[in-house]
């Protein structure tokens, strides 16, 4: 039996980078969405290359969307792979930005990701061994001026899938740090796009994520000039912060 | 020079309370948040113009605040203090999706939401917004683990925020550790496995916090063992550990 991997956010940019990454290593893979239309899609196209696909529509960002998944997943195979990958962000300035947005940014990052997971391991749906891949971001190392919430949601992911990790040793959790990814997510949040080329595209992303799987690593930041710049962060806080609020903050 | 204006979640009872007494000792202007009745209160402190009772797990908490505090006069804060919180004991998966939604309302999502709706208040006197974290934030913590996640979210905000805020209000976190409250109880703790009765007390650890807050320093962590911890927690947390 093929080897079942389950991806929040699979329709569209790292998520479906993800699923055709692990379509093609064998893995049948069910999506969960929002967008139904490019649910739709992703999934002819993982068809298209062979794979076994099949999508669950729901909102995450509400607690009736997270009740729906896990009641679907209920009914499917063991989960061998399961990423955590859905995530919208908010940029602006604290005060001026909406606070129903910022909300919804942590709803979906933070609460959904929490909810889903206690969910899945109540109901024992990860098989055994299984891994689980929460996409956390590196502002977690470098701090991100101009998008606190989003900043918190990611914070308190990591330290989730810390304690996940600490707390289940029979499971596999691997914690990812992406920087920039060239996807429609990050042209529609970021001030300033004339730099995009130099954001890593997401199949390389994927890659190293369904290595990383692979080794059972715990710990992902891809990219070496990301490495560094966590690295950065991580000695000295206030150099990065200044560089995320001259690159950022200054152009929202 | 006027007394300041100081306000602080969670003050009817553990941490926050002992914040409260303390402030009311040196003659400040408090305003506090507390879930219940006022009549339950025996400090003298607690008045009709002073307690504001509110459920921050509502959604619509920090409307009710702000409102409280127009009703009061209240328009400039020099202290935000944002201590309300709560726990939970035991394995991940076995905690309810309601207690899990509970705990991101009042840990997360309410001091985000009560900054949002009263910052302004706070830049009128470059005063300083406060964020009574934990520990738990920076260590891997699998009895824990929701808990852990809403303290170091609340982290991640605050040090993106003071960035934003530089030079208009200060951001400051607070790490205190294992400290006698009846949090622990409440959270379903085993208090004799936890050595519950050799925390310090809520008072002694309100003092340290009211020195943190006074000295301006953006962070810090309330006595030398949990120094220690939360330096090796971080140190861990690069290596994936
Ligand atoms: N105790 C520790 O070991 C420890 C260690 C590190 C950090 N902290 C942090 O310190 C802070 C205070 O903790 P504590 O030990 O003093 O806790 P506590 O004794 O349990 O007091 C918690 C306070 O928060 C209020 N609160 C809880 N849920 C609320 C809600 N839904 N709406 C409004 N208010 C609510 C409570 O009000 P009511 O009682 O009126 O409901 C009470 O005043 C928390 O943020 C905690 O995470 C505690």
């Amino acid at each position: 039996m093929n080897k079942h991997c389950v991806i929040t956010g699979a329709a569209d940019g790292i998520g479906r980078a993800l699923a055709l990454r692990f379509g093609a290593a064998g893995y049948g893979i069910t999506g969960v969405d929002v967008d139904e239309a490019r649910a739709a899609q992703t999934q002819a196209e993982l068809q298209r290359a062979g794979a076994e696909a099949r999508f669950i529509i729901a909102d995450l960002g509400q607690q009736a969307g997270v009740e729906h998944a896990a009641g679907e997943l209920a009914q499917l195979p063991l989960i061998d792979v399961l990423v955590h990958n859905a995530g919208i962000s908010a940029v602006g300035r604290f005060g001026a930005l909406d606070l129903a947005r910022q909300q919804a940014v942590l709803h979906l990052n933070l609460g959904a990701p929490l909810l889903l997971s206690a969910a899945l391991l109540r109901q024992e749906r990860m098989g055994r061994g299984g891994s689980l891949v929460f996409l956390a971001s590196l502002s977690c190392f470098t701090g991100y001026p101009g998008a606190a919430s989003y900043a918190a949601s990611k914070d308190g992911l990591a330290a989730y899938a810390r304690s996940l990790a600490a707390a289940r040793r029979d499971l596999h959790v691997l914690t990812v740090y992406p920087g920039p990814t060239r996807t429609a997510h990050a042209r529609r949040y970021s001030p300033d796009n004339r730099r995009e080329s130099r954001r890593m595209p997401p199949e390389q992303l994927a890659n190293a994520i369904a290595h990383a799987v692979q080794r059972r690593q715990r710990l992902l930041i891809p990219g070496a000039g990301n490495q560094l710049f966590a690295l950065l962060g991580h000695l000295a806080p206030r150099l990065t912060e200044w560089a995320m609020r001259k690159t950022v903050l200054e152009k929202v | 020079m006027n007394a300041p204006t100081i306000l602080i979640s969670g003050a009817s009872d553990g941490i926050g309370l002992a914040l409260a007494r303390h402030y009311a000792a040196t003659g400040a202007r408090l305003l506090l948040l507390g879930r219940r009745p006022a009549s339950g209160l025996g400090e003298s402190f607690f008045t009709a113009t002073s307690y504001c009772r509110v459920d921050l797990a509502q959604p619509y908490a920090h409307a009710i605040v702000k409102r409280f505090l127009l009703h009061q006069g209240i328009e400039r804060l020099d202290l935000l203090i944002h201590n309300a919180g709560l726990g939970y004991y035991g394995p991940l998966e076995q905690q309810p999706a309601a207690t899990i939604n509970d705990m991101l309302a009042v840990n997360v999502h309410a001091p985000i939401a009560l900054t949002h709706a009263l910052l302004p208040l706070v830049e009128r006197t470059h005063g300083s917004v406060v964020f009574i974290s934990s520990i738990a934030a920076n260590l891997p913590v699998p009895q824990y683990a929701v808990y852990g996640a809403s303290k170091a979210a609340l982290d991640g905000f605050a040090r993106s925020l003071r960035v934003e805020l530089a030079g208009r209000a200060r951001v400051q976190v607070i790490h205190p550790g294992a400290t006698r409250t009846a949090m622990h109880a409440r959270s379903g703790a085993p208090l004799e496995k936890l050595g519950w009765s050799r925390f310090p007390p809520p008072e002694r650890v309100a003092r340290a916090i009211a020195r943190a807050i006074a000295s301006g320093r953006d962070e810090t962590t309330i006595g030398l063992g949990n120094r220690m911890l939360r330096w090796a927690g971080r140190q861990l947390e690069w290596l994936g550990y």
